[in-house]
């Protein structure tokens, strides 16, 4: 299903995530406001209790669900996904374009244009893109 | 980050609780839109998460892209909650807030 150039691409963008969610986080960067996104936009008490309540959780699913997939990308494993894989994928492949697409500020305008990705400006964008392309093709295949 | 708020407490009877001195279906919990998650995934997600139909996934989902917002469940505050870590879980801006 993946080329190697695929692969190879996708494990170094998870690995960059992963790194991502090591970091130390500077309050207000809004690549982490959207992945840990606030529960209330009116109430502090009811934010910080659900800060308080699912933080941890909510970074240890994600650090798992990277993980799942970098072991699906291993080179040379090319077996079917498995129900818990699909879900992986599809959850990380939307972290991975949310943080992409917070940190390069695209608005819906930017995904009527096809950036090219031999211009090394735009190559962001072509992963943005790539990531979307894949992801669409995987939620057809599992809810047509 | 710390905290000083106090441990939720977890008694059995605190629903019954609610019920006598709360509306029934306080809390509602809001999906918002944004421009990076695809249309078909929000609404894969919508089935997945509350069990819905494609058909009201969909109409939800086209709530959120053209009003900007959506209310896609109701609930006690723990099931609101729960919500809404699913939501933010798979990558969806969602608030909870008491339906007023």
């Amino acid at each position: 299903m993946l080329s190697e150039e695929e692969g190879e691409l996708l494990r170094g963008v998870v690995r960059e995530y992963l790194e991502l969610l090591d970091a130390d986080r500077a309050p207000g960067d809004p690549v982490m406001a959207r992945l840990f996104p606030s529960a209330s936009l009116d109430d502090p008490t009811v934010a910080a209790d659900f800060h308080d309540l699912s933080a941890d959780d909510l970074d240890q699913h994600k650090r798992q669900t990277a993980k799942r997939v970098l072991d699906y990308l291993e080179p040379g494993d090319n077996r079917p996904l498995t129900d818990e894989e699909q879900e992986a994928w599809l959850v990380l492949l939307t972290d991975l374009r949310l943080a992409m697409g917070v940190r390069l500020g695209v608005t819906e305008e930017t995904f009527n244009t096809f950036p090219n990705p031999n211009d090394p400006a735009q190559w962001p964008l072509a992963v943005l893109h790539y990531l979307g392309s894949l992801q669409e093709s995987l939620v057809n295949a599992i809810n047509p | 980050m710390t905290s000083a708020a106090p441990a939720k407490p977890e008694t059995t009877d605190r629903p019954d609780v609610d019920a006598l001195t709360e509306p029934q279906l306080p809390w509602i919990v809001i999906v918002w839109n944004d421009p990076i998650n695809l249309m078909s995934y929000v609404v894969y997600v919508f089935q997945k998460l509350f069990g819905y139909s494609k058909e009201k996934a969909t109409k939800l989902m086209l709530d959120v892209h053209h009003r900007g917002r959506a209310v896609v469940s109701s609930g006690p505050r723990e099931k609101a909650e729960m919500d809404v870590y699913r939501l933010h879980a798979h990558g969806l801006w969602a608030t909870m807030t008491k339906d007023a």
